[in-house]
């Protein structure tokens, strides 16, 4: 049976499209307010009203793992997240092999934009006040924002 | 020498459309004086045109500000200012609006855009980070806003790609035309829309791929924990992610306050079928949120099956909601919806065409316009076709529809015949959907707005709060916490244009930070220092609002403006509110509150110009020379 690793779930059906998960993403990896670099990227269609929240997947078989010719992805033993190692050489093939288009290389110099889960504490999960994003822990543990914004009546009556 | 560690970029883009010149100025020790936003818009526009200056001519520049919260994770830190000189009220044109594109702006690595001059084709601006270019836009000229939209992230092929775009009413020169971003999110009032129609300027679209930095993180972020806490317990908090400002229709209502049929009453009997509750109840999809924030307070809805089927879009917010129901008479939900779906795709505010309709409702009503002046159109209250049609002949400027494409000040003066008294406008800005009969501390906000009849510039909301203790504390009368009361309001009004202005001036939402009291001086003292490493105070802040302010009027009163402009239309001074509600005969009584209001700022007390003193010790001197000699008596 293989290990079961933390993933980020979710509910593109209520994402509010604000993008807060981007800019916490970028406040966490890279110390400022960046959502070009941010690992979450949440695609809209502003006309239709949808909005998709689009994250790595933390593929069993990861595809970009398999990919990459220096063998520098590795798996974070706590999250199962696919952390990039030192020996990197920015070629782009973890990204051109990603089936979810998640992972992204910006500029030949840089290092890919992976997911790492932020160790267990995912950024973007702490900001979604919807809950379009969720954390799932190794465990099985749900983990969300601190607040849920009620956003229709009906929920209300759940 | 300032030296901007982050929150700011540092950067301003100035595009110059006649020869097309395209330069960028480095941001300096003014953030301290008017910190950003609209703050910053004011003090360029003051110096940049004058009392000649044509709206409408290329001499007139118009400035986009995205402040210093825009694009952090402060929730609703997501607006930009636009201001130019107003082609439609000839005084200071200025708006704001939310959702992406301020952010945006800021990752390309600006916070201020200052375009100038005029094209002689229909152009462009794609500001793509360092690289800005100016666009042919032929084949873009008479599309509506969502399809400019819609072939401008085509044709550039990327959707994060952020639209600020006019419709054919700026195109065709109604003066009331907006500027709209993300589809909807409109920087509305005063016609700023116009002002990039006659410039020939279809759009400007922005991407950034760069950062805003922070000078100190680990600060910034304790500060946001703390007001994170106070969103998430804040007792309006879950209405707020409901209904956001739609919730006013039934609040207002309540109060006997909420314009129907161009405020000849303040209660409308179909009020519930038109609410913030029923919309959330039956049409909304989701709610949506503006850039990085945590109250989500705006809607997709989706109209299943009706006249309107298949009408789908994010909003609306109150203005427009009441005004295609109660202002104009119709309890159909799903009209409303479309009445301002119409104004969004056309390019117009919806306050402004809300008022024009109405007032035309109002004047056939009583005989003052007959059928033949109305092309054959019968303008009753609630008749959907009609005004439907109204919006269509404004937008194209047919018939009836040329005369009220400049507002309604301008269409009373062309009649005559007493429509005057009915046209409902201070200093040529329409009045929103709030009855002010009822709501003094907002009537003198109304009349004091430096952009004209406006509710954005203060919202006292205080005056809702019934908390005469509090009043006392921070207005020196308790009855300064009802809105029924007069004393007091004077300070009160004074303390949330400072606020208000606060909001405007760091582009980060008013709900949150004056209406939810979420920050006050002291901590946007606190966050800026924070972001951008430059020394500020609570009381520095205060006064560098102040100092907007003031500015602000100095503008105005350069344009003519003075204390008798500081009015009312006459309905909400002398014709006592009808209806069985909580402010059932309330006129509005001004004189004392003027006068309050004038010795709180330090502005004379006859003209309502700020005297000498005052402009020197907000450190405007320069403005007192300005307009002195321009014959303008500055008192000491």
């Amino acid at each position: 049976m293989t290990k079961q690793y933390g993933m980020l779930i979710v509910d593109r059906d209520i994402c509010t499209g604000c993008r807060s998960c981007e800019v916490a993403c970028s406040l966490a990896h890279e110390g400022c307010f960046w959502p070009e670099k941010s690992r979450v990227r949440v695609y809209k269609i502003e006309a239709d009203g949808l909005d998709s929240p689009v994250v790595c997947r933390q593929c069993d078989d990861a595809p970009c793992m398999a990919a990459c010719p220096t063998e520098t992805l590795l798996r974070d033993p706590g999250t199962g997240a696919v952390l990039v190692g030192d020996d990197c050489v920015s070629c782009g093939a973890c990204a051109d092999a990603c089936p979810y288009g998640t992972v992204r290389l910006d500029g030949e110099r840089e290092k890919p934009l992976l997911c790492d889960l932020c160790g267990g504490e995912p950024a973007c999960v702490q900001r979604c006040v919807v809950h379009a994003l969720k954390y799932r822990n190794g465990a099985g543990q749900v983990v969300t924002a601190p607040v849920q914004a009620i956003t229709l009546p009906r929920e209300k009556l759940k | 020498m300032v030296v901007i560690r982050g929150g700011y970029t540092g950067k301003i883009l100035k595009v110059d459309l006649t020869d097309g010149r395209i330069e960028k100025e480095e941001l300096g020790s003014e953030v301290q004086s008017y910190l950003g936003g609209r703050g910053l818009n004011i003090r360029k526009l003051f110096s940049l045109v004058d009392r000649d200056t044509d709206p409408l001519s290329p001499e007139n520049p118009l400035l986009f500000s995205a402040g210093p919260l825009a694009g952090t994770l402060f929730p609703g830190g997501a607006r930009f200012n636009v201001s130019a000189k107003s082609p439609h009220t000839g005084i200071l044109g200025d708006a704001n609006a939310g959702g992406f594109f301020g952010p945006e702006l800021k990752f390309a690595g600006y916070d201020q855009l200052i375009i100038s001059g005029r094209s002689e084709q229909p152009v462009y601006l794609l500001i793509n980070d360092a690289r800005v270019e100016i666009r042919p836009a032929d084949h873009l000229w008479g599309r509506d806003v969502w399809e400019t939209n819609k072939a401008l992230q085509e044709e550039l092929g990327d959707n994060r790609m952020q639209v600020a775009c006019i419709g054919p009413a700026a195109e065709n020169g109604v003066t009331f035309a907006g500027i709209f971003a993300n589809l909807v999110r409109t920087a509305a009032r005063t016609g700023m829309g116009t002002v990039m129609g006659a410039k020939n300027l279809k759009a400007v679209v922005v991407r950034g791929r760069g950062c805003i930095n922070i000078h100190d993180r680990e600060r910034f972020q304790k500060l946001l924990a703390q007001i994170d806490e106070k969103i998430y317990n804040h007792s309006d908090y879950q209405n707020r992610a409901m209904m956001g400002t739609t919730k006013l229709i039934s609040a207002l209502n309540k109060f006997g306050c909420l314009a129907t049929r161009h405020f000849l009453a303040g209660d409308f009997a179909d009020a519930d079928a038109v609410s913030g509750e029923q919309l959330a109840a039956t049409l909304k999809v989701k709610s949506k949120a503006c850039f990085a924030c945590t109250i989500p307070c705006s809607r997709f809805f989706r109209i299943p099956s009706g006249p309107y089927a298949g009408l789908a879009s994010e909003g609306p917010e109150f203005e427009g909601l009441a005004g295609f129901s109660s202002r104009v008479g119709c309890n159909d939900l799903g009209f409303a919806l479309q009445g301002v779906d119409d104004c969004n795709r056309l390019g117009m505010d919806v306050i402004t065409a809300s008022e024009c309709i109405s007032f035309v409702m109002e004047c056939y009503e009583k005989g003052l316009l007959s059928r033949d002046e109305l092309d054959g159109l019968e303008p009753r209250w609630g008749d959907q076709q009609v005004v439907r049609e109204l919006l269509r002949k404004i937008t194209f400027r047919e018939g009836i529809g040329d005369l009220l494409a400049r507002g309604v000040r301008h269409a009373a003066r062309e009649l005559g015949r007493g429509t005057e008294k009915l046209a409902m406008h201070i200093k040529g800005l329409e009045v929103f959907q709030a009855d002010p009969r009822g709501l003094k501390g907002y009537a003198l906000g109304f009349a004091l707005a430096s952009r004209g009849g406006d509710h954005l510039r203060s919202e006292p909301s205080f005056e809702f709060s019934n908390n005469p203790e509090e009043g006392m504390r921070r207005y020196g009368a308790e009855e300064s916490a009802f809105r029924l009361e007069y004393k007091g309001k004077g300070r009160l009004v004074k303390h949330y244009e400072e606020w208000s202005a606060l909001s405007d001036c760091l582009s980060a939402c008013k709900n949150t930070i004056v209406n939810m009291e979420i920050i006050d001086f002291e901590e946007g003292a606190a966050l800026l220092e924070s972001l951008s490493g430059v020394a500020f105070t609570g009381e520095g802040v205060q006064q560098a609002c102040e100092r907007v302010l003031n500015l602000e009027r100095a503008f105005i009163v350069r344009e003519g403006i003075r204390r008798s402009d500081d009015t009312l239309p006459e309905r909400f001074l002398k014709e006592p509110l009808p209806g069985e509600h909580p402010s059932k005969g309330s006129v509005v009584e001004l004189e004392a509150m003027l006068d309050d209001y004038y010795k709180a700022r330090g502005w004379d007390l006859s003209t309502g110009i700020p005297t000498r003193e005052t402009l020197s010790r907000l450190g405007l001197d320069d403005v007192t020379r300005d307009l002195l000699a321009a014959g303008i008596p500055v008192v000491q």
